[in-house]
């Protein structure tokens, strides 16, 4: 795709070369210089670079340049000609509507939407359509109250909204109490099978599982870093010097990767098959840290044919991937992190090689975490 | 000196109906509202004069300015909160890109002295050199021509910090076993200050002893616009020009020259349009000083733009406060004393200049706030955490204060049987008693706190509301009523300031007013504007003395280069010390416009009257295109002893009793809490307040909405959440939570107008106090609502999380017990 | 925050989008709209080194309606089918889900495919169209195509069912009878937010097919049939308890808190889908 867009701006045509990482606001912004259209948050959230793309409002932080290539834009240097944005601006300003004026552009991008969309919005539904756009100075108190009026304007002149949504349609008049069919048989989800818990700054994940070996093979396999490290997902051990070993791990978690390079100790009781391993890694580009010990312990399983092993995985995160708060994502991802390294010990043990973390056949996996659970029960 | 009549006008909005006037005594004759015919001076809903641009588009913002040769900046930042730092390793090939504490090392670290005993100074280098004591702490600036390539620049640099145990907790970091910030102080303290009471006494005979612990949120302001720096040396000029988003231009110039080591006429600084503030422009930041060194050091404008994500980890710089408080009353909920010790979480060094002791300083000082008891006892501690550095946000400290003491308040009232609202009005500070110092030696010079209760009740309807509560109630709906009041000290003067030992003094103001040769106005003031309309009111209080409409004022601000020196916008004094400055520029002005025009009007200066632009002898009349060309262009037209200071005047002003003036407010809102979901919905939220004279009641509404409303973000949403580690959790607006509109209310408001005595026009700031209220009276609310399920809420915000918890925690404690 | 250096890439159909996505091994994603993937570019979490914008791929903004089915284009945007531009499955419940979705501007781009392979538990097409019994049509690089069943489709956070080369190019919704029900709750702090709970309830009575599924479990949505049959027996939710039990049992690692949460926000969805019964 070539570096040069085309858009139609304010009414005129321009072409921008802009590398395809540019956000639409930067395109604006830097090299239309229309500064009009403000940067606040690029995280999607305050809408203050809100503009309309083909008469519908978008946000121009998450909107990259080469996706907009022939859209038609305006922004607020622009609505020329448009008698409802100019009743917006004088209601915006008899109804102080605005004080710093930073989120106002982006206001009045949707603001202008709303009168579009909405015959007479009510207080609440203008509030609610509004939601999208942040303003740290006026309460919204006149923001709302010059929307309203904009609209009772038009109203009064007996005008319509531009383009209306259809109603949405009523619920069945009756209904029937039922004896449902049985549900449909579909594969239920892997539940999680750890414990969570946050213990002194440490995010702790336990798990138990049964692989079906005796316990020598298992430990056998567990003792050596170089035998189980590539059980564990994404990781690559580069050397290993005594107790002392060097390596990375990369991790995968939707659109995030991250590799942490580092380094760390293990070591082993073969009487008690107890054993830990710790690290620490920095995600060099993203200024991340990860510290982590894991413990295991091997058990006889049920039978002599099996084994019981219990994983401890202990950790925390410095840097930008700790600093978001949803707990739930994080912990869920490792618990997912060791199902697979539960079913690589398994393939590894029968005689396989575990599944390269890249081209990780998730329902293989799940079927191989399935199978070892339903067989140790 | 003489007496005018002043008035007290009770306004509710929208109706705007006059409910009553009374009479008492003032002063300043001179000062007397004159029944002029102008359209644009003071009291009058004038429309924003900035208005316009920033509706088209047209306004400059530091990111919207583009100099020749421009490269942008983006620093590294500090990945842990606690580290020893062993290296920083710049990128191979491009290392004349980037710049660590190493190449700053002529540049001085910002050091915040106070003249308070026992304080702990902290040296904050604006690179870090040795530690770095919070994530986001800055550590290398890196260069590039766009935003873009210097953040890949900064990802290339490699920092090897051996973590030392974070100290995330304040409570735990005054304890003798904690890690420390700055060793050498051998405690994390940087203040401990004490109001020493007999509350000993109190303890023994008072009937009610409510003993209670609370805690409010660390937050971060979230200016729409972030901080953003800009700055070039420019060779001509021999300046180093800095264009940045503050509140305070000649303070910054101020800070930059000396810890650059500059004289203060090789800086020139300029705000441009600044897109909020609160608080969080009014210190000197430390990028706006690595900006500087590189730009010059570079030869070419560098300029930096806060990123949301760099505002949510290294601005999260206030309001964390921890209370223990003990209060004695009698049986009927009288106050007799209070007893409190005051945890403030300040973080990791002391901001310039307003140091990091300012907020526990006036939390001690404000906590008995609009009361009348005669018994305080008082500890605080500013105790160093590894956080980003505290800074004074909007109503700094009361937020917290008003807070523990509304709820205090309503604890006692729960205590002894009575209607929370009668008991507040019973303590709180009666009219007859004004002025009055209080147990904190604080003056307050005019008001009635009690009828501002009794009005919010009338506007909520208190009465009606508890019939409407108990039907509710009996429908399985939880609503509840709080009311929560404060004083507000606005416009602090040079006795305040120094008080409280800081590094300059802030207290006087100067302004600038003159007729420009078409007869136009021109008005310069050093203050300057993120949002409140100075430009408008300022221009407000020039129309008022000289007629002319503020369509033909001009209001120059922001610009070290070409305005009087102001300590800047903070604290509410904006329209009482620059306005007070304008007021004064342009009374002196309207003098002399008089004189120029008693010699063209051939009649005496007594006799001259300036009205609706122009000066006025009976029916005849000279404009001020007029008078403006015979001093500039035909000078041949004035008598030989014609006054050579011409038609351009500065003055300075500070009110007479400096130590401030106090505005005052209740605020009363109605919740329905749904013991589901701990939601909290706010059916009504009634403000009356009483800032003095309103110069523009169009922006003052403006004001008092947006300050509740960030009032409710504090009672309800924003949270910097920290883990163990002190990592922070919250660096995105899908992790901190902003209120929008469909989470706030429709604000109704009323007002007092209560001149001050003490100021010109009698004008009371108030930028800040609706920020102040909101949590006591939410929460307040909250409890009120809940009280049939025994919770009682003591901690900021009042999360779903927190009050279902609550919920369900009195739930399971009620079953255990059955 | 800017972005860490893309390509973009507009692939010319389903199959080749798959190939590219399967040789990128991992370095190369799929934009549908942007609006989730957007933010963390910006913060550079997200570091793909190319995105095939799929939204102009032939068929994926359309919608269709056949005699059992209606199917949507996996590139049509939340706000087209808030507006009832999409044929309805069951009357009104697609468009109250995609209102509630973020804000409008986010609408406008974010896409319904989207929004379900970026499978973040607390968004609403996973938890709604779980609900609805829809299935997820996938291509792969060699144009072969398969329906996933909801239930099948997401397997955690941010995991979904899709194999390396394939793109999701459709949803496929059973047309429910007019008298079929629905109610769909969604408790989060602000409006627009990410959901703290999510209950979504649908009974059609003519099929005697009804599902409760629970939504923002912090994984995947969870469905629990026996709930869903005690309100289409009885038409009222099941107790507080009884939920709040069930959910304990589910095997998810939940909060006090959390696990409140989902049961109000179900026998909401309930009392909303049957506020007459």
């Amino acid at each position: 795709m070539s570096d040069t867009i085309r858009l139609t701006v304010n009414g005129e045509d321009c072409t921008a070369t802009v590398p395809p990482r540019a956000q639409l606001a930067e395109v604006l912004r830097d090299h239309l210089d229309l500064t009009g259209t403000h940067l606040a948050c690029e995280q999607g959230v305050c809408g203050a670079c809100t503009v309309m793309m083909n008469g519908k409002p978008v946000r121009s932080c998450i909107t990259y340049a080469h996706a907009c290539d022939g859209a038609v834009i305006e922004t607020i240097e622009g609505h020329r000609g448009d008698p409802v944005m100019d009743r917006l601006r004088d209601a915006f300003s008899r109804h102080h509507a605005l004080q710093c004026g930073f989120c106002t552009p982006g206001m009045l991008a949707t603001a202008r939407d709303i009168v579009a969309r909405f015959d007479d919005p009510d207080e609440a539904t203008i509030r609610h359509e509004l939601s999208g756009n942040l303003c740290r100075c006026t309460g919204y108190v006149g923001i709302v109250a010059a929307i309203r009026d904009v609209a009772g304007q038009r109203r009064t002149e007996g005008g319509r909204a531009e383009r209306p949504a259809p109603a949405i349609p009523a619920r069945s008049r009756s209904f029937t109490r039922f004896d449902p069919l049985p549900p449909e048989a579909t594969p239920a989800p892997a539940a999680a099978a750890a414990r969570v818990s946050d213990e002194g700054g440490a995010t702790v994940v336990r798990r138990d599982f049964t692989l079906n070996h005796p316990p020598e093979t298992v430990w056998a396999l567990f003792r050596d870093p170089r035998s189980v490290a590539p059980c564990i997902p994404g990781a690559t051990l580069e050397s290993v010097d005594g107790d002392r070993f060097q390596g990375s791990v990369e991790i995968r978690f939707g659109p995030i990767r991250a590799r942490f390079g580092g380094h760390g100790t293990f070591r082993n009781d073969d009487t008690t098959r107890e054993g830990a391993i710790s690290g620490q890694g920095d995600d060099k580009l993203g200024k991340s840290r990860v510290r982590g010990d894991l413990g295991y312990a091997i058990a006889p399983g049920t039978d002599a044919a099996t084994s019981q092993v219990r994983v401890e995985l202990r950790f925390g995160i410095e840097g930008m991937l700790a600093q978001f708060n949803r707990p739930e994502l994080v912990a869920g991802f490792v618990d997912y992190i060791l199902a697979q390294f539960a079913a690589n010990c398994d393939a590894v043990l029968a005689g396989g090689a575990a599944a390269p973390a890249r081209r990780l056949s998730v329902f293989a996996m799940l079927w191989a975490v399935l199978k070892a659970r339903l067989k140790g029960r | 000196m003489g007496v005018i009549v002043q008035y007290t006008s009770f306004v509710v909005h929208p109706f705007r109906t006059l409910r009553f006037l009374h009479e008492c005594a003032g002063r300043a004759g001179r000062l007397r509202r004159r029944k002029v015919n102008v359209s644009t001076g003071i009291g009058e809903r004038v429309q924003r004069k900035e208005d316009r641009r920033l509706l088209n588009g047209q306004a400059r913002f530091v990111g919207d300015i583009r100099l020749p040769r421009q490269w942008e900046a983006a620093f590294v930042r500090s990945p842990v909160a606690h580290g020893r730092i062993r290296a920083v390793r710049k990128p191979a090939g491009a290392e004349a890109r980037v710049f660590t504490a190493a190449d700053l090392a002529d540049v001085r670290p910002i050091r915040a002295q106070s003249s308070l005993p026992s304080y702990n100074a902290s040296d904050q280098y604006p690179l870090a050199k040795d530690k770095v004591r919070f994530v986001g702490e800055c550590v290398a600036i890196c260069i590039a021509p766009t935003r873009a390539e210097a953040e890949d620049l900064a990802e290339r640099v490699e920092l090897e910090i051996d973590a030392l145990p974070a100290v995330v907790d304040a409570l735990k970091a005054r304890q003798p076993d904690s890690a420390l910030l700055h060793e050498e102080w051998g405690s994390n303290l940087f203040l401990t200050t004490f109001f020493d009471g007999d509350i000993d006494s109190l303890r023994k005979t008072a009937p009610v002893v409510i003993e209670r612990e609370y805690s409010t949120a660390r937050q971060c302001m979230n200016p729409m616009e972030g901080k953003g720096t800009l700055a070039h040396w420019d060779e001509k000029a021999g300046q180093l020009v800095v264009y940045t988003s503050t509140q305070v231009p000649h303070l910054i110039r101020t800070g930059i020259s000396e810890f650059l080591g500059l004289d203060q006429g090789q800086v020139r600084v300029i705000a441009p349009d600044v897109g909020g503030g609160f608080g969080y422009k009014c210190v000197l930041q430390p990028e706006e000083l690595s900006v500087s060194w590189v730009a010059r050091r570079a030869g070419r404008p560098i300029r930096w733009t806060e990123d949301r994500r760099e505002h949510l980890v290294a601005g999260a710089n206030t309001r964390q406060h921890h209370y223990r408080l003990t209060a004695f009353a009698d049986t009927r909920g009288r106050l007799l004393g209070i007893d409190a010790e005051i945890t403030v979480d300040v973080g990791a060094y002391s901001v310039w200049p307003f140091t990091a002791c300012l907020e526990a300083a006036q939390a001690g000082g404000n906590l008995p706030g609009p009361y009348d008891f005669g018994i305080y006892r008082c500890r605080t501690y500013s105790v160093a955490t590894n956080k980003p550095a505290f800074t004074p946000y909007r109503g700094v400290a009361r937020p917290g204060v008003c807070f523990a003491m509304e709820l205090t308040i309503d604890a006692i009232a729960r205590a002894v049987g009575r209607e929370p609202s009668e008991v507040r009005k019973e303590n709180l500070v009666p009219a007859a008693k004004m002025p009055y110092t209080n147990v904190t030696k604080k003056f307050y010079d005019s008001g009635d706190y009690p009828e501002s209760v009794a009005q919010a009740e009338k506007a909520i309807d208190l009465k009606g509301f508890r019939a409407r509560q108990a039907a509710a109630r009996a429908e399985g709906r939880y609503l509840g009523i709080g009311f929560s009041t404060f004083t507000e000290q606005s416009a602090h003067g040079t006795k305040v300031f120094a008080a409280w030992g800081l590094p300059l003094v802030p207290g006087y103001d100067q302004a600038m007013v003159k007729i420009t040769p078409s007869g136009s106005v021109e008005v310069r003031s050093g203050n300057h504007s993120f949002g409140q309309g100075l430009e408008t009111t300022l221009a407000q209080v020039a129309s008022e003395w000289l007629s002319v409409d503020v369509s033909r004022i001009g209001v120059v601000m922001g610009d070290t280069g070409v305005t009087p020196y102001s300590t800047g916008a903070y604290a509410s004094r904006g329209m009482v010390m620059s306005g007070g400055a304008v007021s004064k520029a342009a009374e002196v002005l309207a003098g002399r416009v008089r004189r120029h025009a008693a010699h063209l009007l051939q009649c005496r200066a007594e006799d001259v009257r300036l009205a609706e632009g122009k000066a006025w002898h009976g029916a005849a009349h000279v404009t001020f295109e007029d008078i403006a060309r015979a001093w500039y262009l035909r000078p041949d037209q004035l008598p030989d002893d014609v006054e050579t200071a011409g038609l351009e005047v500065t003055e300075g002003y500070k009110p007479d009793i400096d130590t401030g003036v106090f505005t005052y407010a209740t605020h009363a809102a109605v919740v329905e809490v749904d013991p589901d979901t701990g939601r909290v919905a706010i059916e009504d939220y009634f403000i009356f307040e009483d800032c003095g004279r309103r110069v523009n009641p169009l922006i003052l509404e403006g004001q008092a909405y947006g300050g509740a409303a960030q009032g409710i973000g504090t009672a309800l949403f924003e949270e910097v959440l920290y883990d163990a580690n002190g990592q922070p959790l919250t660096s995105t607006l899908a992790d901190y939570i902003l209120p929008g509109p469909a989470e706030l209310p429709a604000f109704r408001l009323g007002h007092a107008e209560t001149l001050s005595p003490y100021t010109r026009h009698g004008i009371k700031g108030v930028g800040e106090g609706a920020a102040i209220a909101p949590g006591g009276a939410i929460v307040n609310a909250v409890n009120d609502a809940l009280s049939p399920f025994g919770v009682e809420l003591n901690s900021l915000p009042a999360t779903p999380e927190r009050v279902l918890g609550a919920i369900l925690k009195a739930q399971a404690a009620r079953e255990a017990a059955e | 925050m800017k972005p860490a250096a893309f390509e973009m890439v507009r692939p010319a159909d389903a199959p080749e989008a798959g190939r590219a996505l399967a040789a990128g091994d991992g370095a190369v994603k799929v934009m549908a709209g942007g609006q989730s993937l957007g933010p963390m570019l910006n913060l550079r979490l997200a570091r793909p080194e190319r995105l095939l914008d799929i939204t102009a791929l032939p068929g994926l903004s359309d919608c269709r309606e056949t005699a059992s089915h209606v199917e949507i284009g996996a590139a049509v945007t939340h706000a087209r089918i808030e507006d009832g531009d999409c044929p309805e499955p069951i009357a009104g419940m697609l468009r109250h889900v995609a209102g509630g979705i973020a804000y409008r501007a986010v609408r406008n781009r974010g896409t319904i495919g989207g929004s379900l392979c970026h499978a973040d538990p607390a968004a609403d097409w996973v938890t709604a169209l779980t609900a609805l019994g829809a299935g997820v049509v996938a291509t792969d690089g060699t144009g072969a195509t398969r329906e996933i069943p909801m239930p099948a489709f997401m397997l955690g956070a941010y995991r979904t069912a899709l194999r390396p080369d394939e793109i999701v190019t459709a949803i496929r919704i059973p047309r429910h009878s007019p008298a079929a029900r629905w109610g769909y709750h969604k408790i989060c702090r602000k409006v627009g937010e990410f959901a703290d709970a999510i209950g979504a309830f649908v009974a059609d009575p003519e099929t005697r097919i009804c599902r409760a599924v629970f939504g923002s479990t912090g994984g995947a949505p969870l469905l629990l049939p026996d709930l869903a049959a005690h309100a289409a027996r009885t038409g009222s939710p099941a107790g507080l308890t009884t939920v709040k039990t069930a959910l304990e049992h589910s095997g998810l690692s939940l909060s006090a808190v959390k696990i409140h949460q989902l049961a109000v926000a179900h026998r909401r969805a309930v009392e909303e889908a049957l506020a007459d019964v």
